[in-house]
């Protein structure tokens, strides 16, 4: 028999399975709407960028994370999400990174021009006049010299900006709107950084212990957006500069919501509550492709944008173990990588192979260079030359008493990692090579990367100008305190990265790219990966969205509504 | 003073002692856990500095040396500021402590409010069918995931394709009155309410079914007394002590939060600052959380006693038993 609990239950379960509050019968609902083929590829389509702009409406943009602070200069708080969100709306720098060019040319911004020595160790900026911070104070030299004098001092938390500002002698504010910096040992990314990558505070929020600074919480900047409230754990909300030097913002606001959790942001999504979505997951992506009631919503509400980004997933082989110190073993585990597989299973076909440090298609990137096949039987053969056999007829390669078998350092949160490292494992296993995977915290997990405390490992570099500098990745100076996790050492590359550093004329810089692609491929220092688009959707009134590797224009973007 | 004052008076001597031997260990066993708050960057040109910026917060120095500066800045009613994001400890506790009483308060108030007469009525007719229905879904009600819970109550009652009759997230709409905090609280008060009623009903039968099973509830049974006043009058004021106790326990519940609904309705408390503070070596913050939660616990035990001393009259004089 039935009890009034048991139907409680039921109602509840059936509920959960798709009940509805109960209505008049509605005509029968129009088939599912097919994407078209932009909406599949993740390209806007054209009309997206065209129309008359018209002011008004809050844009709201989900973002995964929340950051520790919102200043580009402190090493702790700079994550590449916060910066994609705070430099360009409510701070600006010197001059403007031109994105979406493939050059990356440098535009003027808050400097109107600048001109640099003959040899290159002097940089003279001359400022925008009429320029007001968000608090209403003008822009003078004097903040330009406070911000980098805030980088330089060896006391801050800043050594991120301070290592690739280059060795800086002087900066000088000759008068209000003139400044005069000078380095020592100028590099090529020495007056890129200073002109395109050092965002302007005001001097006056610069004083005192920089740690603990206001304006960490509470941004003062230049932009066409100015900082209204911040909610921790909830979100963060930007208005529209009314007294902008420049072309003033269309939207009155941007509400930025931290949603961590990866079911609820979906669900938010779906109700329409983003106007920018980003960070989709794969399977949703691809999940969404399939016409259907469940993806109306999408197809009908949202485009899909497959955003480029300049970032590589990579598996380093610690060189300073046994195992990795010889690059055919290194080669004949990239031929083990089951790629295929990966991209097919894992990737669901939105990543792409690389084989470069480089921003994926720039010119620093020789193009003939093509992945190592999956192939292993090259890879035994490989091994074999190597000295690693199996002596002993236990299964498991040996060299001089040494079994090859090593611990694979991964981190828990990634889903990726969990997926591909046992694949990656059977494979070894087929050659003789034992790999077990060994799980370490987030908190422990780069800092036994930076102690060189792991066999092998898989993480990904990414960068937000496409003009790089590789120095800190392969010198072998850099194993020591640098990002060198790999221990990799090898004196060509090493003179070929000062060269670099010091080659000022971009065509002559590219080809010796090239070379030092060619030099870390042949070495096979990483096992380079796959290059990963942001997956993004935004409402379909949504206009002037252009997606590039340092994200979008917020300043140009309007609502049609 | 008679001999339950004096135990009460004990109790509130040892808790000082106590709370220190708290954060002594509290102190010891984040320190020894490896991994640091200023190592979790992995950019590409932060490490250089990690030295330095490990020497000014001070945490490069032996961990008695920073347990004693800790302790003396604690005495001053100073927590220190976090050392992930540099804001000061006191603030962000009072950012999440409030949202997590409201939470935790409302949840545990309206679970034992359902508790006890659920409990009763479950002794009283602990064979009738219903009963065991009821039984069986507390049993699921206390076994289910709270993460599944929370996502199915989000997904059947606060979704635009089934019954949109709740606010998705957070605790107000902008501009929202005590109405609309109201109810943005319904579905987490529910999802948290759910397993703490469980535990209680459960807890509130058995010791009501050995209350019913007294020589003195036959007897006033037997004097014609009415059922309802043989049930609460008699039985429930001698199943008190157990269930005070279980209440006692239960109060720490306040202010620490729960991780999984915090998260899932987007609402930053207690449970989410000492999860993320764990997770990052955030000393200043695990330090202030645990000596929050240490001093609530220990309060509540102590509130407990004199609970359990009001509810028998026969622990006040134990020693003429």
């Amino acid at each position: 028999m039935l009890t009034r609990a048991h139907i409680l239950i039921g109602l509840v379960v059936s509920c959960a399975m798709g009940c509805k509050p109960s209505e008049p019968p509605k005509p029968a609902a129009p088939p599912p709407p097919q994407p078209s083929a932009d909406w599949l590829a993740g390209r806007l389509p054209p009309e997206r960028a065209q129309g008359t702009p018209k002011p008004g409406g809050t844009f709201v943009l989900r973002v995964s994370t929340e950051p520790l602070g919102l200043t580009r200069l402190h090493d702790r708080q700079s994550d590449g999400v916060m910066v994609r969100y705070t430099v360009g709306p409510l701070y600006e720098t010197l001059a403007r990174v031109n994105h979406v060019a493939s050059d990356g040319a440098l535009q003027p911004l808050l400097a109107e021009s600048w001109e640099e020595s003959a040899d290159h160790a002097t940089l003279t900026v001359h400022l925008r006049k009429g320029v007001t911070f968000h608090d209403g104070s003008a822009f003078t030299a004097r903040d330009v010299k406070a911000v980098l004098g805030a980088i330089l001092d060896p006391k801050n938390p800043t050594a991120s900006l301070r290592s690739t500002l280059g060795e800086v002698r002087s900066v000088e504010a000759r008068d209000a709107a003139t400044v005069v910096v000078s380095w020592e040992a100028p590099t090529f990314l020495s007056t890129r950084t200073l002109l395109g990558g050092v965002p302007m505070l005001p001097a006056k929020a610069l004083e005192g212990d920089f740690d603990t600074l206001a304006i960490h919480r509470a941004p003062i900047g230049t932009g066409p957006f100015r900082f209204v409230q911040w909610k921790p754990g909830e979100s963060l909300t930007f208005a529209r500069n009314e007294r902008y030097w420049g072309k003033k913002a269309w939207l009155d606001g941007v509400s930025v919501r931290f949603v961590k959790e990866e079911a609820v942001a979906m669900q938010l999504w779906e109700r329409g509550t983003f106007d920018l979505m980003t960070r989709i997951p794969p399977t949703v992506w691809r999940g969404l492709e399939t016409p259907s009631e469940g993806t109306r919503w999408a197809i009908e509400q949202y485009d899909r944008i497959a955003a480029p980004e300049n970032n590589y997933g990579w598996i380093g082989w610690n060189e300073a173990r046994p195992f990795f110190a010889d690059a055919r073993v290194r080669r004949a585990l990239a031929m083990l990588y089951p790629a295929a597989v990966v991209a097919r299973t894992v990737d669901l076909g939105l990543e792409e192979r690389t084989t470069c440090p480089f921003f994926s298609g720039s010119r620093a990137c020789d193009g003939s260079i093509q992945p190592l096949p999956q192939d292993s039987a090259k890879a035994a053969a490989l091994l074999d030359e190597a000295g690693w056999k199996d002596s002993n007829g236990d299964g498991i390669r040996d060299r001089d008493g040494t079994p090859f078998s090593f611990r694979f350092l991964t981190s828990p949160h990634s889903v990726k990692q969990g997926r591909v490292l046992p694949m990656l494992q059977e494979e070894l296993r087929r050659v003789g090579v034992e790999m077990s995977i060994e799980r370490a915290d987030a908190s422990v997990y780069v800092s036994r990367l930076r102690d060189h405390d792991f066999d092998a490992a898989m993480l990904s570099w990414s960068s937000l100008d496409a003009v790089q500098d590789q120095f800190q990745v392969f010198h072998s100076s850099q194993a020591k305190g640098g990002s060198n996790y790999v221990s990799y050492a090898n004196p060509e590359v090493d003179a070929l990265l000062e060269q670099i550093r010091r080659t000022f004329d971009d065509d002559e810089r590219t080809r010796l790219e090239r070379k030092l692609h060619a030099a870390l491929f042949a070495d096979q220092v990483y096992l380079f990966l796959t290059t990963r688009p942001s997956l993004d959707a935004a409402k379909k009134d949504v206009r002037g969205l252009v997606p590039s590797p340092a994200w979008y224009d917020l300043s140009a973007v309007w609502l049609e509504r | 003073m008679n001999a339950a004052g004096r135990t009460i008076l004990k109790r509130l001597a040892l808790a000082g002692p106590t709370l220190l031997g708290i954060t002594v260990l509290t102190f010891a066993v984040a320190h020894w856990a490896p991994g640091d708050p200023l190592g979790l960057s992995e950019d590409a040109a932060s490490s250089s500095g990690l030295e330095a910026a490990r020497r000014a917060s001070g945490i490069d120095r032996p961990w008695p040396e920073q347990y004693l500066t800790w302790l003396v800045h604690f005495a001053r009613a100073d927590l220190g500021r976090s050392l992930v994001d540099q804001r000061p400890v006191a603030e962000k506790i009072g950012e999440a402590l409030p949202r997590t009483l409201l939470l935790s308060g409302l949840a545990l108030a309206a679970a034992w409010l359902l508790a006890v007469p659920l409990g009763a009525w479950l002794a009283r007719w602990p064979t009738s069918r219903r009963a065991r229905a009821v039984s069986a879904s507390l049993a699921l009600a206390s076994g289910l995931p709270t993460f599944w819970v929370a996502m199915l109550a989000l997904f059947v009652f606060a979704n635009p394709r089934r019954l949109d009759w709740f606010p998705f997230q957070g605790l107000r709409s902008e501009g929202g009155g005590l109405v609309d905090l109201a109810w943005h609280l319904v579905l987490p008060v529910l999802v948290l309410t759910s397993p703490t009623l469980a535990l209680a009903a459960r807890h509130v039968e058995a010791a009501m079914r050995q209350a019913l099973s007294h020589e003195s509830v036959l007897a006033a049974r037997a004097r014609g007394i009415p059922e309802r006043s043989v049930v609460w009058r008699h039985a429930f004021r001698n199943s008190l002590v157990p269930l005070v106790t279980l209440l006692g326990l239960q109060l720490p519940h306040l202010v620490g939060g729960s991780v999984v609904v915090e998260r899932v309705f987007g609402i930053p408390g207690m449970g989410l600052l000492a999860f993320e503070a764990v997770g990052t070596r955030d000393y200043p913050v695990v330090m202030a959380v645990a000596t929050v939660m240490g001093a609530v616990t220990l309060l509540a035990m102590v509130l407990a006693d004199v609970g359990a001393v009001a509810a028998d009259p026969r622990l006040r004089h134990p020693e003429g038993r």
